[in-house]
């Protein structure tokens, strides 16, 4: 449970700063670009489109993305240094054993915490949205706001939290495996999370597709 | 049990050669092996940790080779290991390490284990900090609390790998004090120290002393 509760705090707490500012940004860019194409009048509109862009792709996406960034390299690493300083056989030797203590809570862990972060990604945006369409354009929250629920349905949501959870089991699963894959030199350490973050954005792109493709037919 | 680690015609990838050797239970025993590296292939080959290319292994009476992971996990339970550096997790705190097998196997309530692993820490004389990292801590430190933690376990066999290398006379005389004790407190433990210096163990009041090369066995 400690593990788990650790893996959460690191991952979901500790890049909370990070999520909430790229997130205003995103909002804030959405919004610009939507504007500046309608042009005034499109008021619905701009709260329709950012949660079709943000709530549907973006925040899911952009979020595990920081979250490889920040976590999977350190999860490989850290693994990888356990594995070649013999840590792993250390745990093994006292009846513990790796895939529940080290493993599990790591990718439970990393889960919950994209789960969670795509979720304060989304509000953020939205809400960063709001702010400058209203100082920047006028746009007033009735019709912001009605743009926004006019399409955030729990089909939206559905696919949204799917993908994230999704993201975070993969992301984990594919950093742990490369952080354990090492052998004995400590110069496989950055090799192995050199591969942990490509294999993990390609893969981030591939369920990404699949699962919009599932939600579509 | 008549032996508590038992190698037979052992053949590995890292061994230079066939390994034979049978550490009689209940008693203290010193192996000296040909090479420091050995002792931890010989700790993992013991363990289920690693396995054998052809060649049996039986450690407190149960057939490694041939047990499954959870027999493996429940066996190893019973087996405590004092690595040359202290068998601990680098990103675990000194406390941490220490509860670490009593906490995740729920052995005990959380009263209890701090009490137990107060006391052992007192036993082994560890004057660092609890919440200190191991690589901020000396060699001799890191081994009192992996030795402080074999402790905790009350297991039937403890292997000592190297554990007098490298320490000042007085820091021997201390951790050897401890182990002799410990391994009196029950009668039915046996104790095994792993070295690749035979003088290294000149200190302990082994009752067996063996040689692990080649196949061949002396006592």
């Amino acid at each position: 449970m400690s593990v788990y509760l650790r893996q959460v705090y690191f991952t979901g707490l500790e890049a909370l700063k990070i999520i909430m500012v790229t997130a205003l940004l995103i909002g804030t860019v959405v919004i610009t670009q939507i504007i500046s194409i309608a042009g005034g009048g499109s008021e619905s509109l701009t709260g329709k489109v950012i949660v079709w862009i943000v709530v549907r792709e973006l925040a899911p996406l952009l979020t595990s993305m920081i979250v490889v960034a920040r976590s999977g390299t350190a999860i490989a690493a850290e693994l990888a240094q356990m594995k070649i300083a013999g840590e792993i056989d250390y745990l093994e030797s006292l009846g513990i054993p790796c895939a529940t203590y080290l493993i599990m809570p790591r990718i439970l862990g990393v889960a919950t915490a994209v789960l969670l972060l795509t979720v304060y990604f989304e509000v953020a945006a939205v809400l960063g949205g709001f702010l400058v369409a209203t100082l920047g354009w006028h746009v007033p929250w009735e019709q912001y706001s009605q743009g926004v629920f006019s399409v955030l349905t729990m089909s939206e949501l559905a696919a949204s939290l799917a993908k994230s959870a999704l993201f975070g089991l993969f992301i984990a699963a594919i950093c742990c495996r490369q952080g354990l894959s090492v052998g004995r030199s400590v110069t496989q350490i950055p090799q192995a999370a050199t591969r942990a973050v490509m294999q993990s954005l390609f893969l981030l792109f591939l369920i990404d597709g699949v699962v919009s493709l599932f939600f579509l037919l | 049990m008549e032996f508590a680690v038992k190698f037979d015609n052992v053949v590995a990838d890292e061994l230079q050669e066939k390994v034979s050797f049978a550490v009689t239970g209940r008693c203290m025993t010193a192996a000296v092996t040909a090479r420091q590296e050995e002792n931890e292939l010989l700790v993992r080959l013991m363990l289920g940790l690693a396995r054998p290319l052809s060649g049996e292994i039986a450690l407190l009476g149960e057939d490694v080779c041939a047990a499954s992971e959870k027999a493996l996990n429940a066996l190893r339970r019973k087996v405590a290991v004092v690595y040359p550096t202290g068998g601990l997790i680098s990103n675990l705190k000194v406390w941490e390490n220490l509860v670490l097998p009593l906490e995740y196997f729920s052995v005990c309530p959380q009263g209890e284990i701090e009490e137990r692993g107060m006391s052992a820490l007192q036993r082994v004389g560890y004057a660092g900090g609890l919440m200190e990292l191991p690589g901020h801590l000396s060699l001799y430190a890191r081994r009192q609390v992996g030795l402080a933690r074999a402790m905790l376990l009350d297991p039937e066999l403890v292997i000592y790998d190297e554990i007098l290398a490298g320490l000042s006379g007085d820091q021997r005389d201390a951790i050897t004090g401890v182990m002799e004790t410990f391994h009196r407190e029950s009668p039915g433990r046996s104790s095994l120290f792993l070295t690749a210096n035979k003088d290294a163990v000149r200190e302990i009041a082994v009752e067996a002393r063996i040689a692990i090369k080649g196949s061949s066995l002396h006592d």
